[in-house]
């Protein structure tokens, strides 16, 4: 099919954009072979639409001073208008943040980063979190170690007292069951660890770890 | 498009997903028959998200023609009392925004025929036959801009309308009042003279 200048003038767009395709892109490209006073048509085309989508990036954002003027002509009778509250002031000023894609983008990677932090920095993420007793450093094995429950509604201020007073620390727990492990400098002590323990008011199980 | 469905089963995310979704929302979304049948109904949310819609575009057609910004504050005004007191007249043949432009152009016109009472409005003068000087600007828009400027009103509106504002050439028909074979001429004669501006300011090729 051959083209004529009219219809290849009106192909121009389609062929700037991509989109022919097949015979139609083969017929236009010979015709521009042909008829080199067409590029400059083509060239024209693409200056005109690049300087409409500079155009259409400074287009204006809408004018609340000029809205209101509307809304004065279209109900002069109206009480002047309340002063917008400091909520709507908000919303506009929000508005108007939110409609620039670059702050929108940089707000949403701000508060990614603030996500990943927060999750990363071990803050309970519920109110039943457990925090425990548990020396963070690791320590070593001592020989001396003893398995210890202690009562639901004791106390951490208690029960650190009682290790302190114990010389004693907690290496391991607790277990879903409540089981911790406590540990003692000295092998002498654990008979007498243990009576005090069993005998504290905070204690419901102590045995010497096999 | 549409709004994201905020996940409410995590507060840390909500605010980062609210955000997400404000980005994706098209600014740019043609107002409808619906929103129309709202300002009918007198819904003054309804108006203003039609204002918020329109405004950018009707602004910048408005500005192209009459070029005094604060002409086009007025007739921007008159445009939008004219839109809230006729939207029941709106039928839908036609886009929303395009009715909304056929309003503001009467309105500009009767604007600039009180300036300029015994000219035509269509047949001010076409590019002169002197060669242009060589524009001092190197930004090469603005070069295009210029060339664009010294066409027509005629001319310009149409390029304006189809490949701006993206009209087809029906709507451009019934917003200009004129048939759509007067259409095509008139746009194919506005590249012809727009690419005449362009050599006649010396933009080459390889300037653009």
């Amino acid at each position: 099919m051959t083209y004529s200048q009219e219809q290849i003038s009106e192909l121009i767009p389609l062929y700037v954009d991509g989109n022919l395709s097949g015979q139609e892109l083969d017929e236009f490209e010979k015709f521009l072979l042909k008829h080199p006073e067409i590029e400059e048509e083509v060239d024209a085309y693409i200056a005109m639409q690049e300087m409409y989508s500079e155009m259409r990036e400074q287009l204006p954002e809408p004018s609340a001073e000029l809205f209101q003027k509307i809304e004065k002509r279209i109900f002069p009778n109206e009480p002047k208008a309340i002063k917008a509250s400091f909520y709507q002031k908000i919303q506009v000023f929000f508005k108007s943040i939110f409609q620039v894609p670059q702050i929108g983008w940089g707000l949403a990677a701000v508060q990614a980063i603030a996500i990943a932090l927060l999750l990363n920095s071990g803050m309970p993420t519920s109110e039943q979190s457990i925090r425990t007793l548990s020396n963070s450093e690791s320590s070593q094995v001592s020989a001396n170690q003893i398995n210890i429950i202690f009562h639901s509604d004791a106390m951490e201020k208690d029960i650190r007292e009682l290790l302190l007073e114990l010389n004693a620390t907690i290496v391991r727990g607790p277990t879903t069951e409540g089981l911790y492990v406590i540990a003692t400098a000295s092998k002498l002590e654990s008979e007498s660890l243990l009576n005090q323990l069993r005998n504290s008011a905070i204690v419901v199980f102590a045995e010497q770890s096999l | 498009m549409g709004t994201m469905t905020i996940c409410h089963c995590c507060p840390f995310f909500e605010p980062f997903l609210l955000n997400l979704a404000l980005m994706n929302t098209n600014t740019t979304e043609e107002p409808d028959a619906r929103l129309m049948q709202e300002i009918v109904n007198r819904d003054r949310q309804a108006f203003q998200r039609l204002y918020d819609l329109s405004y950018p575009r009707l602004r910048f057609f408005l500005l192209r023609m009459l070029k005094d910004p604060s002409m086009v504050d007025d007739v921007l005004v008159e445009t939008y009392a004219a839109v809230w007191k006729s939207a029941k007249n709106y039928r839908g043949k036609a886009k929303v925004t395009t009715w909304i432009f056929g309003i503001a152009r009467n309105l500009a016109h009767k604007e600039l025929s009180k300036l300029r009472p015994h000219d035509d409005i269509d047949n001010f003068p076409n590019l002169s036959n002197n060669t242009t000087p060589e524009p001092e600007s190197s930004n090469r828009n603005q070069l295009v801009r210029m060339a664009m400027d010294k066409i027509s009103e005629k001319h310009r509106e149409v390029l304006d309308l189809a490949f701006f504002h993206d009209l087809t050439y029906p709507e451009i028909s019934d917003l200009l009042v004129i048939p759509v074979n007067t259409v095509k001429t008139r746009i194919f004669h506005a590249k012809k003279a727009f690419e005449e501006s362009l050599r006649r300011m010396r933009i080459y090729k390889n300037d653009l």
